[in-house]
């Protein structure tokens, strides 16, 4: 085995010398894995960028794993099933995924404009994202604003409007005041600054949540399942201010439990 | 502990999951991500093995 492999190797480098690896001219098998590479390392972006597409994919991966084995040891009931399986699983990617595929594709090849340092908002942008949502749930004002950590929101941000504007109680009251132009979308807080207002996200179609949550809670609900993001919610009709996170939904009652929320996530 | 190995043979998927292994993933991308090359050059080196080397041994 050893003097074959020797063998193989030597006469490797003979053929390296004349410009030729395993038959094939270098400079053909450099072009191509470079085009794999390029392939590949697109297809990994597309796929790790995204928590719900990443989810799929090891869901996908698991099965694929499953029917290697079933093949490997050639289990006579599992191993048909999972080939089969494993044929069709990418179409059933592409049907699931489409209108993530679609946006992923979208913003691919745009650079990612937020500074790789994460930066979490002050104690002040705190106290000043709570005052706002207090004052707009006592007024029962809809409010939806949302708070960026490690997923990035540019894709949302670029179809809304840019502010690039501190935040401040007063700015983010403003936005939401009914009748003007930006109170009907989401706001989103990069560190200490308000990115953009009316926001536009997916909404949320988990079954589990009543049937009369209005389109505001279910796009902040809808944001929270597939990044990072914290949002918080108020309700036009009742006033009550609500969480939205890790597509979970909370309400809560008072400023303190607010607060407490709020330093959680942002510290 | 028995019922993480219970999980683990009726639903290893679900198991799997819970790990909530997507969600790391993402947030170790998001902060690194120079993963993203590491990886596809991983993957690249692998079909690159399968489809040169493998054959010609």
């Amino acid at each position: 085995m050893i003097e074959y492999l020797t063998c193989d190797i030597i006469g490797l480098v003979k053929k390296e010398r004349d410009g030729m690896l395993f038959g094939i001219p270098i400079w053909k098998i450099i072009v191509d894995v470079y085009f794999v590479w390029v392939l590949v390392f697109f297809l990994v972006k597309f796929i790790v960028g995204n928590k719900r597409m990443l989810s799929i994919a090891i869901s996908f991966l698991l099965v694929y794993i499953f029917a290697y084995i079933a093949n490997y040891f050639d289990f006579l009931i599992s191993g048909p099933i999972l080939a089969y399986l494993s044929q069709w699983l990418p179409v059933l990617m592409i049907v699931i995924m489409a209108p993530d595929i679609r946006r992923s594709l979208e913003i691919v090849w745009k650079a990612d404009t937020r500074n790789d340092m994460l930066v979490m908002g002050s104690e002040k942008t705190k106290q000043c994202i709570i005052e706002a949502a207090v004052f707009l749930a006592s007024q029962q004002i809809g409010a939806l604003i949302t708070i960026e950590k490690h997923n990035t929101l540019d894709q949302y941000a670029e179809r809304a409007i840019m502010m690039n504007s501190e935040v401040s109680k007063e700015v983010l009251i403003n936005i939401f005041t009914p009748n003007t132009p930006l109170h009907d979308g989401a706001v989103i807080i990069r560190g200490d600054s308000i990115l953009c207002a009316g926001a536009y996200f997916v909404l949320s179609d988990n079954q589990n949540f009543d049937k009369t949550m209005g389109s505001r809670h279910r796009a902040g609900l809808g944001i929270s399942e597939i990044t990072d993001s914290m949002t918080i919610i108020v309700s036009e009709e009742t006033g009550h201010i609500s969480i939205a996170i890790e597509g979970i939904m909370l309400k809560i009652n008072d400023r303190d439990k607010l607060m407490e929320y709020i330093n959680m996530f942002m510290k | 502990m028995i019922k993480k190995i219970l999980t683990l043979i009726f639903e290893p998927i679900r198991a799997f999951s819970n790990r909530n292994f997507a969600e790391k993933l993402s947030i170790y991308y998001s902060k690194n991500k120079w993963i993203a090359f590491v990886l596809s050059l991983l993957i690249t080196l692998v079909i690159f093995t399968l489809a040169y080397v493998l054959p010609n041994l």
